[in-house]
């Protein structure tokens, strides 16, 4: 356990060093929140309908784009083979590197949804509830996201390879997600729903994930 | 049993029977095709909704279910790769990646062709499609995991994991026409209360399809051929090094 924590407190202290990784996440987010409505058009109307949709597109993409700072850095300097796979216990110190990026990546961009919302002229009663959605898939996207980063540790710009390779893993998230926004009559799917199957959706990968990354890590080091 | 198998994955006698086998297996192949699009497109009745474009299901359902059989051996072998470390079942998985794609493909294709004279749309973003095009990203991506050339076959391992992974998408490709309404219609070949399609649909389809095996039987032989000659030049460059 105090390894546990000593591993946040030190990524902590290395994203706190270069403070320019969240503020460049929490900008890009909201370049991508204010570009869509502009190759939109000036249609209010057409911008509520869908604007669940596109905050949850604007959230994967910061998400994406940015999982290289879990491990490839580490893995550069070396410390992710100290850290990871010397330790006894890897899965946890895994989990702890994934606490500390959802606290200083995500955590900073999830405060800065309401003004990505208000950009998209979302209401504000479905702004509350697609945070909460966010929020409660949000590790299940970091877990998915960081086997993508494992596969790919050892490329230079692997954003792109990434994203391919674990874009069909993010569908079900999607559909689910912006299901309750949406006029549907094919499912009945309603918020409380929805919410309970991503936090199923989270859990199960929260139990499964870290021993897959690790096996790949393991692999990718031989 | 055993001792088959193990001549089977041996990759000396694989060799030899692909030389021996693959000319046979490539003109009984195509024998096959030409027998099944032969009795497809001309003896083989029009729709009497559809017309003449009731053809293009000679080759879209087909290369659908090749491309969820392909996927489902890549898995096995991947699965069998992962606990024997047996290099030529991730070579198999290697060798058969690029062939499902293609039939993914061309189920792709044809289903937009399909789609546009029958729905009167090009997509419709349902569950059978959208997995589908999951299945297209999933090959594509296990293509560019393999791609990664990596020293002692690393990626194979990765591979394997990737495609066990991407494996949950098969049970939702087959079933998403029974689990949710789709415009695409439910499976009618298939079923467990056997196939609703008649006779004489029925068999030009089933000849189309051993053609297609046969004929990607014949490419991953190749292909396989290509990689055990690579990987024992390889080692031999090697061994000449020291």
């Amino acid at each position: 356990m105090r390894q546990f924590i000593s591993v946040i407190r030190r990524d902590l202290s290395v994203y706190l060093e270069k403070k320019s990784t969240f503020v460049m996440a929490i900008a890009f987010f909201l370049i991508i929140s204010a570009l869509l409505p502009i190759s939109i058009g000036p249609n209010l109307d057409l911008l509520e309908l869908i604007s669940p949709g596109l905050l949850w597109i604007a959230f994967l993409l910061s998400i994406l784009l940015n999982i290289s700072h879990v491990y490839e850095s580490d893995y550069r300097d070396g410390s992710l083979d100290l850290l990871i796979l010397e330790s006894d216990l890897p899965e946890l110190m895994l989990i702890s590197k994934i606490i500390s990026f959802w606290l200083l990546i995500i955590l900073p961009v999830i405060i800065f949804l309401p003004l990505g919302g208000i950009m998209l002229n979302m209401q504000p009663n479905d702004l509350i509830k697609i945070i909460f959605l966010i929020i409660v898939s949000s590790p299940y996207m970091i877990l998915i996201a960081s086997i993508g980063s494992a596969i790919a540790i050892k490329m230079n710009n692997s954003e792109l390879l990434v994203t391919l390779l674990v874009t069909p893993f993010y569908v079900p998230i999607l559909i689910i997600g912006t299901l309750p926004f949406v006029e549907n009559d094919i499912l009945d799917f309603t918020f409380f729903r929805s919410s309970l199957l991503l936090g199923a959706a989270t859990l199960f990968t929260l139990a499964i994930i870290p021993f897959l990354v690790t096996y790949i890590l393991r692999v990718n080091s031989e | 049993m055993g001792d088959f198998t193990l001549n089977l994955f041996n990759p000396n006698q694989l060799l030899r029977n692909i030389n021996r086998f693959s000319n046979l297996l490539f003109f009984t192949g195509i024998t096959v095709l030409t027998i099944g699009f032969y009795f497809a497109l001309i003896v083989a009745p029009n729709d009497y909704q559809q017309g003449a474009m009731v053809k293009i299901m000679y080759l879209h359902v087909p290369s659908a279910w090749l491309s969820l059989g392909i996927y489902s051996s890549i898995a096995v072998m991947s699965l069998v790769y992962l606990i024997t470390k047996t290099p030529i079942c991730a070579l198999i998985s290697k060798s058969l990646a690029p062939i499902g794609i293609i039939f993914t493909s061309i189920v792709l294709i044809s289903g937009i062709l399909w789609g546009r004279p029958m729905w009167g749309v090009w997509w419709v973003w349902d569950a059978r499609l959208t997995s589908v095009l999951l299945l297209f990203f999933i090959y594509l991506g296990l293509i560019l995991i393999y791609r990664m050339d990596g020293k002692r076959n690393s990626y194979f391992k990765i591979a394997s994991v990737y495609a066990l992974l991407g494996f949950i998408n098969i049970p939702i490709v087959k079933y998403s026409v029974d689990w949710w309404n789709t415009l695409h219609q439910p499976a009618s070949v298939m079923r467990m209360d056997g196939p609703t399609i008649h006779y004489s649909m029925l068999y030009p389809l089933l000849f189309v399809f051993f053609g297609f095996c046969l004929i990607s039987l014949y490419f991953l032989s190749q292909a396989l051929k290509f990689e055990i000659l690579n990987n024992k030049f390889k080692a031999r460059r090697i061994k000449e090094k020291f």
